[in-house]
């Protein structure tokens, strides 16, 4: 994809498309700003491929932590401008909305996804997913959960590893 | 903003490793963090690997996109330039050498990229000390800086100080703070350049510059801004070697 060929990111897409659009959908909640997003986070895949590096990760970490940065900080831009976010067009996107994911392949990790959120504590599971798929800064989940500064980041942490040797993560 | 060895273990940025991980930091946080994190090794593992966990989380929520947006993204990388060292776009022909010396600085400028804190900071509080006059280029550098997509990195200058720039690809505009750069012969002058396809000039700023930021308007095209020693006035093209390029990513 790095060096310009269009086969190459078209199958990339195909990959990825499902998880960067579910992923987008479930922090910016909107079908319309979830589809713009998660287009603009593909063309910037496309246009940056250059300054993916295999040694900090694989290109689907890479691919969904530009994906993810982009939700977050459309979510962060609507609660800064008050909510008078601009609609786009693409109104007509929800009714050719697909809640079918397609890949079997996928529900398979989702279970096991599943089974090791529930191996963590619940304040570290609320702290994880509000900061995930929620788009809440760290301040903000400890302020809603009522919970002190120090305390968050670290159930954060707590939860990530817990997570990550549940799933057996290779870095 | 000497990041050397000092600063490698700071307690309190260190402990922004899950908030950064799950974006869960705001900007001047996440700044701070990619700086501690360039010099501890340990952390750079650390963020590879809880980052590897955390986005296993879509797993949960992958959705079938609208099957239109395919061809749409088709479409738009079609128009999309990639940047960076694989880009390989053959400068033009008539280009002189020095000219192509400046593009492969470029890319290497673009590759190595560093993002600075000390750029954001600074530029806050010299915007604080404007005058009324000059209100509306504050408000033109205000938005950039406050753009959702607003993104900082900054170069070292050849001969000292350090470039930092905040860039806003939805307004077309990039805000330049140039901190302790060295004061230079009367009969020279600072130059700023946007450099793309062509390069273009960005503004002379003299031979004394103080940090005060500068806005630069017209970034269409441009995927850095450099800047050159040039006779006072100008020039209409660079005469010498640049002392530092900032990417604009």
């Amino acid at each position: 994809v790095a060096r310009g060929d269009e086969g190459a990111f078209s199958s990339l897409y195909d990959l990825v498309a499902s998880r960067v659009y579910g992923l987008v959908l479930r922090v910016v909640r909107d079908p319309a700003q979830a589809e713009e997003v998660a287009q603009e986070a593909l063309v910037d895949v496309w246009r940056r491929a250059s300054a993916f590096d295999p040694d900090r990760g694989s290109a689907i970490t890479w691919v969904l932590t530009l994906a993810h940065r982009r939700a977050v900080d459309r979510v962060r831009s609507a609660q800064a401008a008050g909510d008078r976010e601009r609609k786009v067009a693409a109104r007509a996107a929800v009714a050719e909305f697909d809640q079918v994911t397609d890949e079997v392949s996928t529900r398979l990790e989702q279970q096991q996804v599943r089974r090791c959120m529930g191996t963590l504590t619940e304040l570290q599971r609320e702290a994880v997913t509000m900061a995930y798929y929620g788009g809440y800064t760290y301040r903000q989940v400890a302020d809603l959960l009522a919970v002190p500064l120090p305390t968050i980041k670290t159930r954060m942490r707590d939860g990530l590893v817990r997570l990550r040797d549940c799933l057996g993560v290779a870095g | 903003v000497n990041g050397n060895g000092n600063d490698t273990y700071n307690p309190d940025v260190h402990a922004l490793i899950a908030p950064y991980v799950l974006d869960a930091v705001d900007d001047i946080e996440r700044v701070a963090f990619e700086r501690h994190m360039a010099v501890c090794e340990a952390c750079q593992l650390e963020v590879a690997e809880l980052r590897s966990a955390a986005v296993r989380l879509v797993d949960d929520v992958a959705v079938g996109p609208p099957p239109a947006m395919r061809e749409r993204v088709m479409a738009a990388t079609r128009q999309t330039r990639q940047v960076g060292p694989g880009q390989g776009v053959a400068p033009a022909r008539a280009e002189a050498g020095a000219t192509r010396t400046w593009r492969r600085r470029t890319f290497l400028a673009v590759a190595a990229a560093i993002v600075a804190l000390g750029a954001a900071a600074a530029t806050f509080t010299v915007m604080g000390n404007r005058l009324d006059q000059e209100r509306q280029e504050t408000a033109a550098v205000a938005e950039v800086l406050a753009a959702p997509d607003a993104q900082v990195s900054a170069e070292d200058i050849q001969g000292g100080g350090r470039a930092s720039v905040v860039f806003s690809e939805s307004q077309g505009q990039a805000v330049i703070v140039l901190d302790q750069l060295p004061e230079i012969p009367e009969e020279q002058a600072y130059q700023l350049w946007y450099i793309g396809d062509e390069i273009r000039s960005a503004g002379v700023l003299g031979s004394s510059v103080d940090t005060t930021p500068v806005l630069l308007g017209d970034v269409q095209g441009a995927d850095a801004i450099a800047l050159s020693v040039e006779p006072s006035g100008g020039s209409d093209q660079p005469t010498t070697e640049p002392i530092t390029a900032v990417p604009l990513q």
